[in-house]
């Protein structure tokens, strides 16, 4: 095991926890932003975990994805938050 | 080598590239054109997979796949067509649906297995912005809590692929919970009910993106899900499977008899199918039955087809938010051919013969009792009278008699016209079942490779 591997490891496993943490959150209803919050670091650890298994390519694309969801989630947000201020 | 012979060469690839350029104009173009523009796109798209189809090329069912995909995008723009948006608003709508188009013909056409879930995912994002951008408000709620359970079904998704190929070739245990974790996410996306219950809540308010939450990428995740269950060892797989679709069928029942929204109950009709495909995977996976791989090729295919047509009906007999008892009671009066398409769908999910979803579940339980299967026999008759006894219900409704002070019913004549589409290509692979039949033993036979009888 080279420490390149060990150090993708490492964060793997601590986005893995921020992930679970960020679900948790977003199951409890913790509003739009945790749901992005939990995706983006969810696509993050998967990231890793591609990463890890040889594939840059998927790992690069599963970030790119989790911000767009992190950008969605935000939006969605700002939009509830507009409909609440016009109520 | 011509461009023409290059286009056919790499037909997703460039059904991908369509999409993807069809989105950017019509983002940056005002409403008609937008919807010229997506026309186009879903045209062209449409094109290219029938003539793959006609050529009986080897991915011919790749590209029937994508001829789906590219129906659904013109379905979802002519859906748009009847509901009152700003020009602006109108072309993002537009934008998103090809968006979609790309994501799901991306996820479709891929050999990767992690680059078909990013493509899920993003078709997905692109289905929650169509609602963000249709929804006045009301309904973001429910969007951002589908966008949350997106993120955690693709994530696991992709976190059993990443643990698939770090474990390598033999099937130990490190690849046994890859493979699980891939198969989870997957059949989240794919609407196994109960993970199914946002996926039913999304389908309430309607239009395009109910079409895509519901419909679209369940489809195209159940179709991955049944690839990836025939990549592992048939006795892990077999019984395992059966088990969860008898439950999940049993789920999806209670589900349907509860709702009191037309669209919910076909969100929960469509788990039941979904179940009823499982059955069949579990029953070619386990015994190398191949009727059990054609019923589950076929009950995928009528699941699409039927909940096009399903949806795109109840949006043209109830445009509203709501498509409750109130709201459709006696509507067939007024829009009969839509009302005759919602009915042909309904039917279909009942199982009635000479239908499209019929053929599904008659192989599915010939096989089951063929192999002494006799609980999937029973949950495959099971669902079918729940489902007759919801359908009957509704149809009574539409077709009954109308209220004497009645409403003004708002004119949908473009998602009726797809409705309509939708349920006749229902009835007549009902009818000609040779090229359905073909299509479901050419895409899912590699289910019963190595499983012997």
């Amino acid at each position: 095991v080279s420490l390149t591997e060990l150090a993708l490891f490492a964060m793997f496993v601590g986005i893995a926890a921020l992930a679970a943490v960020g679900v948790s959150l977003a199951i409890a209803g913790q509003g739009p932003l945790a749901r992005g919050v939990s995706g983006l670091s969810l696509a993050a650890a998967a990231a890793a975990a591609l990463l890890l298994a040889g594939q840059p390519d998927a790992a690069l694309a599963a970030v790119l994805i989790g911000i767009c969801a992190l950008m969605v989630s935000a939006a969605l947000a700002v939009a509830a938050a507009q409909a609440g201020s016009q109520d | 080598m011509t461009w023409l012979e290059a286009l056919r060469a790499h037909a997703g690839d460039a059904a991908v590239l369509i999409f993807l350029a069809g989105a950017a104009l019509a983002a940056l173009s005002p409403g008609r054109i937008a919807l010229a523009i997506g026309v186009a796109a879903s045209v062209a798209v449409a094109v290219l997979s029938a003539d793959a189809v006609w050529r009986a090329e080897p991915d011919g069912a790749l590209a029937a796949l994508l001829g789906a995909i590219a129906a659904f995008g013109a379905v979802g723009l002519i859906a748009t067509l009847g509901a009152d948006a700003t020009p602006r608003r109108q072309a993002l709508q537009v934008a998103a649906a090809l968006l979609a188009g790309a994501g799901l013909s991306f996820a479709a056409s891929t050999p990767d297995a992690a680059f078909a879930v990013l493509g899920l995912w993003l078709a997905g994002l692109a289905g929650i912005g169509l609602m963000a951008v249709r929804a006045d408000g009301a309904g973001a709620d429910d969007a951002g809590r589908w966008l949350g359970f997106l993120g955690l079904s693709c994530g696991l998704a992709l976190l059993g692929v990443a643990l698939q190929a770090l474990a390598g070739a033999p099937f130990g245990r490190l690849a046994a919970l890859g493979w699980a974790l891939h198969v989870l996410g997957l059949l989240g996306l794919a609407g196994l009910a109960p993970f199914n219950g946002l996926q039913v809540r999304v389908a309430g308010p309607g239009g395009p993106g109910a079409i895509l939450a519901a419909v679209a990428i369940p489809a195209i995740a159940l179709g991955l899900a049944l690839r990836a269950l025939a990549a592992a060892p048939a006795e892990l797989v077999g019984p395992a499977l059966g088990s969860v679709a008898l439950v999940a069928a049993g789920f999806a029942a209670v589900q349907m008899v509860m709702a009191a929204d037309l669209r919910r109950a076909l969100a929960g009709l469509i788990a039941a199918q979904t179940s009823v495909c499982l059955a069949a995977a579990a029953l070619a996976i386990a015994t190398g039955a191949r009727a059990g791989a054609e019923a589950a090729g076929l009950a995928l295919m009528a699941l699409a087809l039927g909940g096009v047509a399903g949806f795109c009906a109840a949006d043209a007999l109830s445009p509203g938010r709501t498509a409750d008892a109130d709201s459709l009671r006696g509507r067939a009066a007024k829009a009969p051919l839509t009302a005759l398409a919602l009915a042909v769908a309904l039917i279909g999910f009942m199982g009635a013969p000479l239908t499209f979803a019929f053929l599904g579940r008659w192989l599915t339980l010939g096989a089951a009792l063929q192999q002494g299967w006799a609980l999937g026999a029973v949950a495959v008759i099971g669902s079918a009278l729940a489902a007759a006894v919801l359908g009957a219900r509704w149809l009574a409704l539409v077709f009954g008699r109308a209220d004497a002070v009645e409403d003004q019913m708002p004119r949908a004549w473009a998602a009726g016209l797809a409705a309509t589409a939708a349920a006749a290509l229902c009835v007549a692979f009902g009818l000609a079942a040779d090229w359905p039949l073909g299509l479901a033993d050419m895409a899912f036979g590699a289910l019963i490779q190595g499983a012997g009888p």
